[in-house]
């Protein structure tokens, strides 16, 4: 008996080291990627580039939660950073929660990183951690979600550099504009969205409700949140359109509640239901191809996340400051140009490579 | 000898069934009663009536002259009746002292403030209590569920000697136990009745009492057979009267 | 007889020193090959990370001694955040005196709390429902009052001052200029970068109230009972305890932890909202597991137990971060060792005869 515990001891302790094993192993091989990829780099740039990249820097990039957007965001920022010759340590918090996130951005401050790029997954309660990062003299840029009321010129934000997103109410009234052709500027319209108090998809919705609201015969007859799970988004749309006779479209404010609500209408079989979306996944993609969608709406989150890796390197650099409020822009996709080769690159990526 | 208990004209109904049919016996101090019987016979059954678990459909329990029928286990304990069951009643994660206590734990104040465990007493007086029944547990710190099973059962007696019962009810008390083991239980009865504890023992086999009971009590169907003193009487007439339900 | 006595405690050793070997393995580990993990910051944003789930797991850990489980602090964890800072919102905007505000938020939280206790006590002796089923219901409800309250939005516009004392420290040092106590000093930016922070307040807080629930479950008459309870409760009532009373107390008083973590996330993140403690129920579970309680109840401690626990978990959780490692490894690390835990933990009683 003395010598199964002996035994397990030292078998636990092997996975111990296994997985630790395996975690150093992928730590070394993005190293060894980015620095072949910064070696490559260098010789194809010229000689006072390649000087600056000796400086190398390591930025904390953190993320919402897992999704294809922020997947998308952050092979885009990986790009950059290769280019630039940074390094950029990546986290993605297993909830949208401020008490899983914190100690995320904690971890990042003590490993002394020389910026912060972050998605907040609280307006006001990541507020503390970011000023706290900036007192430890790493500065801070939030992409697609915001920190307080998006003004950084002034208040308690004010540290913040720069926030870099869609303008949410715009692309909002964007599909707004699609939704009334597609349904010829009559009917109902039903919206999932993902949790209460989260900035960016309330302007999207208040942008389609905007435009909605011009129409004499048209209606937002509902608004949902999922809480950013798919499932709950079919099951709580499915339950609205079993109980309401007069829903035309249906349209999700993001990956998931979109993902969600169509699923709904194609198991429901209802084709007379016009369905739209937030965010261009693969998914998404191909539903339009076979027609439940009839439009996806692509947010830039390969801009944002380069673009906010280039803010902070040149704020490095020598001091530039970006600009304190950056609109990334949006794409359209409908049948007519789903298929157009120039169009492919604005897919989110599912995996990242 | 000074009659403490009387079971008068007991009788005990569940639905249509009779478990205890007219039982009338006295118990008296200082004397250990061993009650047998097959399964079914009523032998539990009379003794939840004593302890308070049942109430007689008919009848009266007296305790040192006073009416105890149809009062509650709790005041019934209080009283001097202590009952030990079969699985002990002990917490198997807590030391020996603790379920000696268990229940009235004694506490000392710390700082003048709180009230805290003084473990310290309950400890020494567990060990004086043991030792009154010559056991020697080494360690009373120890969990119980680390003592072998008769010093478990030398705890359990502990506690009701502790809480000065006047009559004991052991329910099997050595049926889980070795050889060496249940003598050293009958040891420790051997002392009760000499301290004038009375001590009523459940058996299923006369043989693991005979020695140190002074009286049998035969039940069969509800009823009693018989009741013998050790002189009266003998373990092959005992175990006829069992099977037979005669008296012998 | 001697022999059974050194049997023993070597087992209680045992148990005790493989939490904390591991847990010293795990930190070592972690220094090698971690960026910045061996750092004093770093080490006090462990404690720091660890107090909402430490906390939530000292009330779970009195609770799974009894043998039971207390789901709903999830919930009730966030619906004392959303009351207590919907009141210190309101009161913030009447323009009441701000250190008014956050003892009345503060006392505000906790009460709240007391409801779901009592139902769940309640519920759990009188009717004779399991806990886990009980409290699963309870979960339920506190999360639909408390986004009903909320209208699922977090909370803000919280008077500065909670997040001051969140987020302060009790003590600054600065090399040139020396020890400063309870408020940072006010330098220029680029000196900021050092300034060494000692102490947070939510871990003094967490120090408090870890030390006061460790006399508690181990010296008083209300810690024994609990493990009585857990050990064998119908010997605990044929002994005259009341038992029904003292498991409501226990639900009662695990609610009032879960509020406790509720006032740390306020005071950190200044904010209230109704999922503030949905992470959490499972780390707090794993941590009390981890520490050596037994599920089926009678067995666990508070310290050095259910402590290191909660700190394997947030030194798992923070060294993969400073190694730069997918969070998915995060999952695959913390179930890991909860298997291990357990095995382990059964393992030690079979090697020594128990019972």
């Amino acid at each position: 008996m003395k010598k199964t515990l002996l035994l397990l001891l030292i078998l636990s302790l092997s996975v111990a080291m296994v997985y630790v094993g395996i975690a150093c192993k992928t730590t070394a091989a993005e190293e060894t990627t980015a620095a072949e990829e910064t070696t490559a780099a260098e010789e194809t740039t010229a000689a006072e580039e390649t000087t600056a990249a000796e400086t190398e820097y390591t930025f904390g990039f953190v993320f919402g939660v897992d999704d294809p957007f922020y997947t998308t965001m952050g092979i885009a920022a990986q790009k950059k950073a290769d280019e630039l010759g940074i390094k950029i340590i990546f986290q993605t918090p297993s909830k949208w929660n401020a008490d899983v996130q914190v100690p995320i951005v904690e971890a990042l401050i003590a490993s002394k990183v020389d910026f912060l790029i972050l998605v907040p997954d609280d307006a006001n309660a990541l507020i503390p951690v970011a000023k706290k990062a900036f007192d430890a003299g790493i500065n801070v840029i939030t992409v697609d979600v915001w920190l307080g009321d998006m003004d950084y010129s002034e208040g308690d934000d004010s540290f913040v550099l720069s926030h870099m997103g869609s303008d949410n109410f715009e692309a909002g009234q964007a599909m707004g504009e699609a939704i009334a052709e597609i349904l010829d500027h009559k009917g109902n319209v039903y919206t999932m969205s993902t949790l209460p108090g989260e900035g960016d998809v309330e302007l999207r919705y208040e942008g389609c409700s905007d435009v909605i609201s011009k129409y004499p015969e048209m209606q937002m007859i509902g608004l949902d949140y999922c809480d950013n799970d798919p499932s709950k988004a079919q099951e709580m749309t499915r339950a609205f359109i079993e109980a309401n006779s007069e829903v035309n479209c249906v349209w999700g404010t993001n990956v998931y509640s979109a993902q969600g609500a169509a699923m709904a209408v194609q198991n429901l079989g209802r084709t007379d239901i016009k369905c739209a979306a937030f965010d261009a996944t693969e998914f998404a993609i191909e539903k339009l191809r076979e027609g439940l969608f009839q439009m996806v709406l692509a947010q830039l989150p390969g801009e944002m996340g380069s673009m906010s890796v280039e803010a902070a390197y040149n704020f490095l650099k020598d001091g530039t400051k970006p600009d304190i409020l950056v609109k990334t822009g949006y794409k359209v996709f409908t049948s007519d140009n789903v298929d157009d080769p120039d169009m492919q690159q604005y897919i989110y990526k599912g995996v990242s490579e | 000898m000074n009659t403490i208990l009387r079971i008068i004209e007991v009788s005990k109904r569940f639905g249509g069934l009779l478990a205890v049919d007219r039982a009338s016996v006295d118990f008296y101090q200082g004397d250990a009663i061993g009650i047998v019987g097959d399964n079914g016979a009523g032998k539990s059954t009379l003794i939840k009536m004593i302890s308070g678990v049942y109430e007689p459909s008919e009848g009266q329990i007296l305790f040192n002259d006073k009416l105890i029928s149809g009062l509650t286990p709790a005041a019934i304990r209080n009283l001097g009746i202590e009952t030990i069951y079969q699985e002990l009643s002990l917490a198997d994660n807590l030391s020996a002292y603790f379920n000696i206590f268990m229940g009235r734990e004694k506490t000392r104040k710390l700082l003048g403030l709180i009230n805290v465990l003084d473990e310290k007493y309950m400890e020494e007086e567990s060990k004086k209590v043991l030792s009154r029944l010559n056991i020697n547990i080494p360690s009373l710190k120890t969990d119980v569920a680390f003592l072998s099973g008769g010093q478990r059962q030398a705890v359990a007696i502990g506690r009701t000697i502790y809480w000065n019962a006047e009559l004991l009810i052991m329910d099997e008390p050595t049926a889980a136990l070795g050889v060496e083991e249940s003598d050293n239980v009958r040891s420790i009865i051997r002392k009760l009745k000499e301290d004038g504890v009375t001590v009523i023992i459940i058996s299923h086999n006369i043989n693991e009492i005979y020695d140190i009971a002074d009286r049998f009590m035969v039940l069969k169907n509800g009823r009693i057979v018989s009741v013998k003193k050790k002189d009266e009487t003998c373990v092959d007439a005992i175990i006829s009267m069992i099977v037979s339900g005669k008296e012998i | 007889m001697e022999e059974t006595k050194n049997k023993v405690d070597f087992k209680s050793k045992m148990q005790k020193l493989w939490g904390l070997a591991f847990l010293i393995f795990l930190v070592i580990v972690y220094s090698i090959f971690g960026k910045g993990f061996f750092s004093y910051s770093s080490l006090q944003n462990i404690l720091l990370a660890s107090s909402i789930l430490l906390i939530i797991a000292i009330g779970e850990t009195f609770v799974m001694i009894t043998g039971g489980i207390d789901l709903s602090v999830a919930f009730t964890m966030g619906l004392s955040t959303v009351v207590a800072a919907m009141t210190m919102k309101a009161m913030n905007q009447m323009g009441i005196n701000a250190v008014i505000i956050v003892i009345v938020g503060f006392v505000v939280g906790i009460i709240v709390c007391i409801i779901p206790g009592f139902l769940n006590g309640l519920i759990i002796t009188k009717f004779g429902i399991p806990p886990i089923i009980v409290t699963l219901g309870m979960y339920l409800i506190a999360r639909g009052v408390a986004l009903l309250l909320s209208g699922g939005f977090p909370i803000g516009k919280q008077p500065s001052l909670l997040g001051k004392i969140g987020n302060g420290y009790l003590l600054y040092y600065l090399g040139s200029k020396g020890f400063f106590w309870g408020i940072p000093p006010v330098v220029a930016q680029d000196l900021k970068r050092y300034i060494i922070q000692i102490i947070p307040y939510p871990v003094i807080f967490l120090i408090i109230i870890l030390l006061l629930s460790h006399f508690i479950l181990s010296r008083t008459k209300f810690g024994l009972y609990t493990y009585l309870i857990g050990g064998n409760v119908e010997a605990a009532r044929r002994a005259g305890v009341n038992v029904n009373m003292h498991l409501t107390k226990i639900y009662i008083l695990s609610s009032i932890f879960a509020g406790l973590a509720g006032m740390i996330y306020c005071f950190r993140y200044t904010s209230g909202t109704a999922i503030a403690g949905e992470a959490r129920l499972f780390d707090a579970i794993a941590a009390v597991v981890i520490g050596g309680a037994s599920i089926t109840g009678g067995y666990g401690k508070l310290i050095p137990g259910t402590l290191i626990g909660g700190l394997t978990i947030a030194v798992l959780q923070t060294g993969l971060v400073s190694m730069g490692v997918s969070t998915y490894y995060q999952f695959l690390a913390v179930g890991i060792v909860i298997i291990l835990a357990v095995v382990i933990d059964k393992q030690i009683p079979l090697i020594y005869g128990k019972r």
